[in-house]
């Protein structure tokens, strides 16, 4: 038996319904892998003995009589840099190619808390460095909308997952726009968090004051009930936040938009924005307004700085964060080294790829003497104007629309030998990690050549609900079919 | 000229990479053209933005410092490459 559409929620509900069991649901789920896996690529470890044990863990609870979690039986896949007990976990770096944790992150242990089944490990940009998954030491992932192009980046293959049908969720982690573009580059719907609403207590750093784990679903509803899962405090975190239980992030989506105040930034509409993504935000902003919402054109003057401050901040807390690989305690080991000193820097010239090494050394060089000042202090300076300009802003306005990329899914190996392009695409996305905001990534439209398009909704701080409502109600009312060939290949 | 080769090699020295003279060039010539982008953070007036006090409100929530025992021992050493007698043996550092 296969479904239509995969979706969280029908998936647990066929389930609750006794339509399948979690054991066909996993079957069904390595089936869509089976069909679609080869021209895609989009995971790097399949974990099948695992997950088919658990589904008939989530099977026997049931018919046994016990209470059954949120995820109960819902197959999905989890980001490479998540710690998972046993499982392989490599951050798609040949550094960690052979590393197996010995514990779970919290998100991981949350899942497995509400029943969901983990069915694989899905590809990325070593340690979640890169916009395109292209910079994945093991395997470059396909976009399912066009196999010619990438699937974004850093969550490329959670991002394709998803796209493909093959999980109705994946786990992602958004440092500086790694949820939304990948997300946006392949119509479903991304969310990064607030910081601090979920706990990054096992998941491998890249730059702490900025990363953030979230959802990668179909559709917005599906996003609220992940969330639900993953948000919470964690003492095992101390940047996570303590909060009131405020009830599912799914209560309220129905609420109409009337009355809505949202800001359209000036900014996140310059030269260098794909005339088809702008034209796709001029639309949207009309499908809002005929929500009753209104839209004003406001101005961010800072953002212009959020680039440059966002790669200045998280090189440098990757140059710190990645100094622990140095081949003694785990990780790659070289052959050849005499003294401790060769064995450190031969693993790490080793195990590096080379945007890995890249944005190490931009970190070290923006932290060292004689450059901290000009650079990492003057980029947090930056960083604290950013968040107060976020701030002022969310007094008078509900939420932030923008583009999420200036450009449409490229073609790959179009911009591996210009890192600079590259690390331009995120120019609509820093700005939120850099200001610990939440946002949402939600396909509204799409290219004359068929390729999806995402926007970006943003609220302010723990404003996930406001978030949620608005992009569903968008959703409703864009109606835009979603499905590819790939995806729909994989249903048949 | 932003950056010079000589700095790149300093640089990677301090990071603990190697890098082959291909590579430098390389990466000289990408910071170069990185940090001219980043040129535009100099001009915006930030001298009186304090980053070393917390925000209103803000605060780290900590948790006791009380030493817990990982429960498999076992585990945490099963990633290590060279074990003698239960330690993680590395080359000698000292004659």
């Amino acid at each position: 038996m296969t479904m239509e559409i995969v979706s969280l929620k029908s998936q647990r509900d066929m389930w609750i319904k006794k339509e399948m069991s979690a054991t066909e649901l996993v079957e069904d789920a390595y089936r869509r892998i089976g069909a679609t896996e080869r021209k895609i690529n989009a995971y790097l470890h399949l974990c099948q003995d695992e997950a088919l044990k658990q589904a008939k863990k989530v099977d026997e609870k049931r018919s046994q009589g016990e209470k059954t979690g949120l995820l109960a039986g819902v197959p999905l896949a989890v980001k490479d840099n998540i710690c998972t007990d046993g499982i392989v976990t490599t951050c798609a770096s040949k550094m960690l190619g052979d590393f197996i944790p010995p514990y779970d992150a919290t998100v991981v242990q949350k899942i497995n808390e509400a029943d969901g089944v983990i069915i694989g490990k899905t590809n990325m940009d070593e340690f979640a460095m890169g916009s395109s998954t292209e910079n994945s030491g093991f395997k470059v992932t396909a976009n399912p909308w066009d196999l010619e192009r990438v699937p974004g980046g850093s969550s490329g293959g959670s991002a394709a997952a998803v796209a493909a049908e093959t999980v109705s969720l994946a786990l992602g982690s958004d440092t500086g726009g790694s949820i939304r573009q990948p997300a946006a580059f392949c119509g479903v719907v991304g969310l990064k968090p607030t910081y601090g609403r979920v706990s990054r207590s096992g998941l491998v750093a890249f730059a702490s004051s900025l990363d953030q784990i979230g959802p990668l679903t179909r559709n917005v509803e599906d996003s609220a009930l992940a969330l639900d899962v993953l948000a919470g405090f964690d003492a095992m975190d101390a940047t996570s936040f303590p909060e009131e239980n405020t009830g599912s992030f799914a209560n309220g989506l129905e609420q109409s938009l009337k009355g809505l105040k949202v800001a359209l930034p000036e900014e996140y509409q310059q030269e260098g924005l794909d005339k088809e993504i702008h034209q796709t935000l001029n639309r949207t902003v009309q499908e809002l307004k005929a929500l009753g919402a209104m839209v004003e054109t406001v101005s961010l003057p800072y953002s212009a700085a959020g680039l440059s401050a966002y790669y200045l901040i998280s090189s440098a807390e990757a140059s710190s964060n990645l100094a622990r690989f140095d081949g003694v305690r785990y990780g790659y080991r070289p052959e050849k080294f005499e003294t401790l000193e060769e064995l450190m820097v031969n693993s790490r010239s080793e195990g590096f790829g080379q945007e890995v090494k890249r944005r190490i050394m931009l970190g070290t060089y923006a932290l060292s003497s004689g450059y901290y000042d000009a650079y990492y202090q003057r980029a947090q300076k930056l960083r604290k104007k950013i968040r107060e300009q976020f701030e002022g802003l969310f007094q008078q306005y509900d939420v932030v629309l923008g583009p999420v990329s200036p450009i449409l899914p490229f073609v790959r190996g179009e911009k591996m030998d210009d890192p600079l392009a590259m690390y331009l695409a995120d120019v609509y996305t820093v700005d939120v990690n850099l200001a610990e905001l939440p946002a949402i990534s939600l396909p509204c439209g799409f290219s004359e050549s068929g390729l999806p398009i995402g926007l970006q909704l943003i609220a302010r701080h723990f404003g996930e609900s406001t978030l949620l409502r608005t992009a569903y109600q968008l959703e409703k009312s864009l109606n835009l079919d979603l499905r590819n060939k790939i995806g729909k290949e994989a249903s048949k | 000229m932003k950056i010079k080769p000589e700095e790149v090699k300093y640089i990677a020295k301090l990071a603990k990479l190697h890098l082959n003279d291909a590579e430098i060039n390389q990466y000289t010539r990408e910071f170069d053209d990185i940090l001219e982008h980043f040129a535009v953070i100099a001009s915006y007036d930030v001298e009186s933005v304090d980053v070393n006090v917390l925000e209103e409100g803000q605060k780290a929530p900590l948790r006791k410092d009380q030493p817990v025992l990982f429960g498999d021992q076992e585990k945490l050493y099963k990633n290590a490459k060279d074990l003698k007698n239960g330690l993680i043996q590395v080359p000698k550092i000292l004659e």
